[in-house]
């Protein structure tokens, strides 16, 4: 029995739907000529160390398999280099089985990349200024009295805005009073 | 003796590694100038038995896009 490993690199543009399809053709194609799978799953989302087709980032995919023989090990390499989304792959043969992974581990295909880009921590100061906004919006709701119209929020915000209209009510009473 | 020089020892042989993975990429850096290339056995002190293996680890990760070729362009 022999064992091999396939690192490919994928096309970073592609989307998790895109990269499930081209997985299973390649799955498809392993098992078509014979291979078996041992461990089929998205490495992570890197940084090249050097540009491929103008693309500066790429996704791995790792891919274990073990076969009787390797007549047909040209023709999948073939079918490698020729697959389009498939930017570069690499065929090692291993000397031992590798361990099968269990368990799947779910890749956040943007998460190594995003704390690279700048774009990340504007994104999330918009975030933020949503939520400056939606406190200001419960704040000048409460001074109106409008409870029934606050959204449910956290606790803590509800109890200063109760205090808050529990004043005004107050006020309501003694501009009543003077009335 | 005026001069002493620094002992040299092989990394793997100290950390009792037999196999190199292509994938390790902070491991091979260590093995790298900083243009990357790859650095001669009387710097790193490896042995010719690890060294063959570990230039074989840094070729393979270099074809894959792990590891650059040439650091020197990197502006572009």
């Amino acid at each position: 029995m022999k064992y091999y490993e396939s690192l490919y690199i994928i096309n970073p543009n592609y989307e998790q739907d895109r990269l499930d399809e081209i997985m299973k053709t390649v799955a498809d194609k392993i098992s078509e000529y014979g291979f078996s799978i041992i461990n089929h799953h998205v490495w992570s989302k890197k940084r090249l160390a050097y540009s491929i087709q103008k693309h500066k980032y790429g996704t791995f995919v790792l891919l274990h398999f073990q076969t009787e023989s390797a007549e047909n090990l040209n023709r999948f390499e073939r079918f490698m280099v020729l697959e389009k989304p498939i930017i570069r792959h690499q065929t090692v043969g291993l000397k031992e089985c590798p361990e099968v992974e269990t368990e799947k581990k779910s890749v956040d295909l943007d998460k190594n990349i995003k704390s690279m880009t700048i774009d990340d921590g504007l994104s999330k100061k918009v975030a933020s200024g949503s939520e400056d906004v939606k406190i200001d919006k419960s704040k000048s709701l409460s001074e109106k009295g409008d409870m029934g119209e606050t959204p449910n929020e956290q606790e803590s915000k509800e109890i200063e805005t109760l205090e808050k209209s529990e004043e005004i009510v107050e006020v309501e009473k003694t501009e009543n009073i003077k009335e | 003796m005026a001069f002493q020089s620094r002992r040299k020892f092989c990394y793997f042989k100290e950390n009792n590694i037999t196999q190199i993975d292509y994938k390790d990429v902070k491991l091979l850096k260590r093995f790298i100038t900083d243009q990357g290339k790859i650095m001669p056995r009387r710097v790193t002190g490896t042995s010719a038995k690890m060294h063959r293996k570990l230039v074989r680890a840094i070729k393979q990760s270099r074809n894959i896009a792990l590891m650059p070729y040439s650091n020197i362009s990197k502006e572009n």
